[in-house]
């Protein structure tokens, strides 16, 4: 991939190479493997979609119940709740409810990362749940739909997604309101805990908006994401797997993407 | 068991094959921990299960629909799913679903009940049955109480109704299986019909009866005793396991008639039973061979075994057992394994049950024991599976003292697949070592039948050469292993002698003190058996003393030694041999840890041992080894 992308951009991988080949020539090796690669990926996705269709009814046969199912449930739980997390982290799901037309607002700047696993679990809870009912057993699901079992699987995620935050937003304020409206002893402890870390919730939202200020100004959602992240420390291959809901993204992709954008900041920063 | 192995096995090889298994989807999954994981999988499966976020959204459509999907899950999974608890406050409240599910609950025991106390040819057990219903319909409305306190009251009435229709049975003409149930002290029967017949477990007989689990195993264990000598006082056990087989429903007589006539089918033959185990030595003097063996072995009359069989894996629902150890096996597995510290306290019962280790086994033995028998038992599985288990449970060399997470790393590197594979390979041996040992613990499976119910801590033998007929006395310090041992029994063989001697052997027991011999068994010509009732039932982990002495009485000279070979746990064991001063040996030597096999060779003499001042001496042998002989031999003067 490194070597690749290496000589796309026209700059020789060794010497030896360099001899042999023009730019053009190196320009059209790169798009004929370019073109490989898809193909085989293709070809990959279509053999997974018919393994989708093969898991599908190895659970139908079960009747989505038992030991089998629970195995299922066990991928769905772990694949699902990393997903969720890692969108609630990065603020991507905000973005995926504008696009299915259900916006629940902008990111909040109080929230902490045990609220983002709740939110996370009590999402993928709710999703498993839809999608055995409506994907499955209500056959919604067909490998012919155009999108394979994982991606309707994250799908009901985001659309389980609105209903639980709201409920979580309302109940989460209530919470912050509250100790406004304790007894004194309690508004004593409350004040002693402010005092400690008095500037900790100003210091946060600032911080959280210039992140928030500076991902808006990123050109794109996929750009914004995968930056988000790089920047918390998943991999090329996690990062493509979470920015594959719509279409299928690569490795390779993920990689370009975050090469342009430190190449627009280069640019940028010589200007 | 198989099957669902298969299918399991299956439905990951499709996942791994499906848009689940991309490199990243499972680089993603892999984040989540399992805990968070196990947390969602609980609240899926729980119909009530969907958050609170949702009966509160405001959000119309998704709402709905969760909430749709959470009603047709409560529908699916039924009232079945409910405890006896969660119904009592429907059913209270007049719900008619949770009344009838109710009632359900209740009827299937109580019915088994009144038939076992009344035979089914009696057509009173179905009008009662009715009464009780009815009873319970009629109580249930200002009933106060928990689940478990209704339970417990329609038993009550139950037994009520079933005792004054008893007494209208003519004993003469009842049945002769009903009659002898019926003659059992009122605990004992309503154990053993609720256990045997109606196939209740410990806990719910416990609930039921308001005593403890612990208190109904021994009731149980009393009742069958009482049940085999009630069918031997009427000399017609066959008979009165016929009446029962023919007039009871053919679970409730198959299952009743088994344990109380200890018929099972699971019963193993005498010879058969793995309990035949502990030692064999052998005494012989002067040029003939009289070689005694003595093997003493736990619970292995049938009645023993058929009582076994109630508490037994076998009884159990297979799936379940396999489950409880397959959740020991993985505690086992954590950490440094087998290595880590206090690997006692990290056995589950399951476990102790199938190595026969007892609470007093120190961790060295426990994990000495515990290796062996882990090994015997992946010995036929394929490699991967076989590499697998060793290293994750830190036995294969080179992961003796690593962590988990460093182990897993080795047997992926060695399998040469990803950690992820290599903790499946590991998910997958396990559930395979839990179905062996599932397997191996059924009894009838007697070759592998690990518990015999007791192991002995220390064995201490004094051999009286000093005497008219040679003497031998040994005194056991046992440990029961289960519940209720109340009878074991031993075993005196004497082999037939190398010199062509076919005859009869005259060989006495007298119990010294700890026993009390119930039966006496001569079964060949050489070989002997003795049933030994203990004072009173051992609990699990409970110590007892008791001593025997055997005297050859036929006065026929015995080989010049005394070898014991442990065929069961035996953790310490003391030989003294007393001569006589007028006849002292002329060289005495130890044998520590010898084969068998290699005993029968002319035996190079090891280093002499002295003679005391009382013309003895002794040996002690700290955890001698199953499978190897311990002991003494020596050379007599008059031989050359």
């Amino acid at each position: 991939m490194q070597g690749r992308r290496a000589r796309a951009d026209g700059t020789p991988d060794d010497d030896a190479n360099a001899a042999l080949t023009t730019p053009n020539q190196d320009r059209d090796l790169a798009e004929l493997e370019a073109d490989d690669d898809g193909i085989q990926r293709a070809a990959e996705f279509l053999e997974r979609r018919r393994h989708d269709l093969a898991l599908r009814n190895e659970l139908a046969a079960e009747n989505f119940d038992g030991p089998v199912w629970d195995r299922f449930v066990e991928e769905l739980a772990r694949y699902g709740h990393a997903v969720m997390l890692a969108w609630l982290r990065t603020g991507e799901i905000f973005a995926h409810c504008s696009r299915t037309d259900r916006p629940i607002g902008a990111v909040p700047l109080t929230w902490s990362d045990e609220d983002r696993i709740d939110l996370a679990t009590d999402a993928v809870v709710s999703a498993i749940k839809t999608f055995r009912k409506n994907a499955l057993v209500g056959g919604g699901w067909t490998p012919e739909g155009g999108a394979s079992l994982r991606t309707y699987f994250i799908g009901a995620c985001v659309l389980v997604f609105p209903a639980i935050y709201r409920s979580w937003k309302t109940q989460h304020e209530k919470q912050r309101r509250c100790p406004a409206v304790g007894t004194s002893s309690d508004l004593e402890d409350v004040g002693t805990v402010l005092a400690q870390r008095a500037n900790e919730p100003d210091d946060v939202a600032i911080v959280w908006r210039q992140i928030a200020d500076g991902l808006q100004a990123l050109p794109d959602d996929r750009t914004r994401t995968a930056l988000a992240a790089s920047t918390m420390g998943y991999t090329y291959v996690e990062i493509a797997d979470l920015l594959s809901v719509d279409t299928e993204v690569s490795r390779g992709t993920v990689a370009q993407i975050l090469l342009r954008h430190r190449r627009r900041l280069e640019n940028g920063a010589s200007a | 068991m198989k099957n669902l192995m298969r299918l399991l096995a299956g439905i990951d090889e499709l996942i791994e094959k499906s848009s689940f298994g991309t490199p990243g989807a499972r680089s993603m999954r892999d984040r989540t921990s399992s805990d968070l994981a196990e947390a969602i999988i609980e609240r899926v499966a729980d119909p009530a299960g969907v958050p609170d976020a949702l009966v509160a959204a405001p959000d119309g459509q998704t709402t709905m629909l969760q909430l749709e999907g959470q009603l047709a899950g409560q529908a699916k999974a039924g009232l079945r799913s409910l405890t006896i608890d969660d119904l009592i406050g429907s059913a209270v409240a007049g719900e008619s679903k949770a009344i009838g599910e109710l009632v359900n609950r209740v009827v299937g025991p109580v019915t088994v009940y009144c038939r076992a106390r009344l035979g089914t040819k009696n057509s009173r057990a179905e009008d009662l049955l009715q009464d009780v219903c009815i009873r319970a319909l009629m109580i249930l409305p200002e009933f106060t109480g928990s689940g478990d306190d209704f339970l417990r009251s329609i038993f009550q009435v139950a037994e009520a109704e079933v005792d004054a229709a008893a007494n209208l049975v003519s004993p003469p003409r009842g049945d002769p299986a009903v009659r002898v149930v019926n003659a059992l002290p009122p605990l004992d029967r309503t154990v053993i019909v609720l256990r045997a017949a109606a196939g209740l477990t410990s806990a719910d007989v416990a609930t039921i009866l308001a005593i403890t689990p612990d208190r109904v195993r021994h009731v149980q264990h009393r009742a069958l005793v009482r049940l085999r000598e009630a069918f031997r006082t009427e000399q017609n056990d066959l008979n009165a396991a016929d009446g029962l087989a023919k007039n009871y429903d053919d679970n409730v007589a198959q299952t009743l008639s088994r344990h109380v006539t200890g018929q099972s089918q699971n019963a193993q033959p005498l010879t058969a039973t793995p309990a035949f185990k502990e030692v064999v030595h052998s005494v012989t003097v002067g040029e003939r061979t009289m070689a005694m063996a003595s093997v003493s072995a736990a619970a292995v009359n049938h009645f023993s075994t058929a009582d076994l069989w109630l508490d037994s894996p076998h009884n159990r629902d297979p799936m379940t057992y396999e489950d409880e150890l397959l959740r020991d096996l993985a505690t086992l597995r954590r950490g440094r394994g087998l290595e880590g510290e206090q690997l006692r306290g990290r056995l589950g019962p399951l476990i102790h049950g199938w190595c026969g280790i007892h609470e007093s086994t120190n961790d060295r033995e426990a994990r000495r024991v515990l290796r062996d028998a882990i090994s015997s038992a992946i010995a036929e599985f394929p490699a991967d599976d076989r590499l697998a288990v060793n290293v994750a449970l830190g036995i294969a060399p080179g992961t003796q003292h690593a962590a988990l997470s460093d182990r897993v790393g080795v047997l992926a590197d060695r399998l040469r697949v990803s950690e992820r594979t290599a903790r499946r390979r590991i998910d997958r041996s396990f559930a395979r070592l839990a179905a062996e040992i599932e397997a191996s613990a059924r009894p009838g499976d007697a070759a592998s039948n690990p518990d015999p119910g007791w192991f002995v801590k220390r064995l201490n033998v004094l051999v009286r050469l000093d005497t008219a007929e040679p003497e031998l006395i040994e005194e056991r310090l046992i440990v029961a292993t289960r519940d209720g041992l109340s009878r074991i029994s031993a075993q005196f063989t004497v082999p037939r002698p190398d010199e062509g001697d076919d005859g009869e052997r005259q060989v006495a027991v007298d119990a010294q003190h700890g026993v009390r011999i119930t039966d006496a068994e001569r079964m060949g010509q050489r070989h002997f058996r003795w049933l030994l009732d203990l004072p009173r039932p051992l609990a699990q982990g409970e110590t007892h003393t008791y001593s025997l002495a055997f005297r050859v009485r036929d006065g026929a000279p015995i080989r010049p030694s005394y070898i014991f070979v442990p065929l069961m746990t035996c953790e310490s064991l003391s030989v003294r041999v007393r001569f006589d001063p007028r006849r002292p040996p002329e060289m005495v030597w130890g044998v520590d840890r010898v084969q068998p096999s290699v005993l029968a060779d002319p035996s190079p003499p090891g280093p002499p041992l002295a003679l005391d001042g009382a013309c003895e001496v002794a040996q002690e042998f700290a955890g001698p080894q199953q499978g190897y002989a311990y002991g003494l031999r020596w050379l007599n003067h008059d031989v050359r």
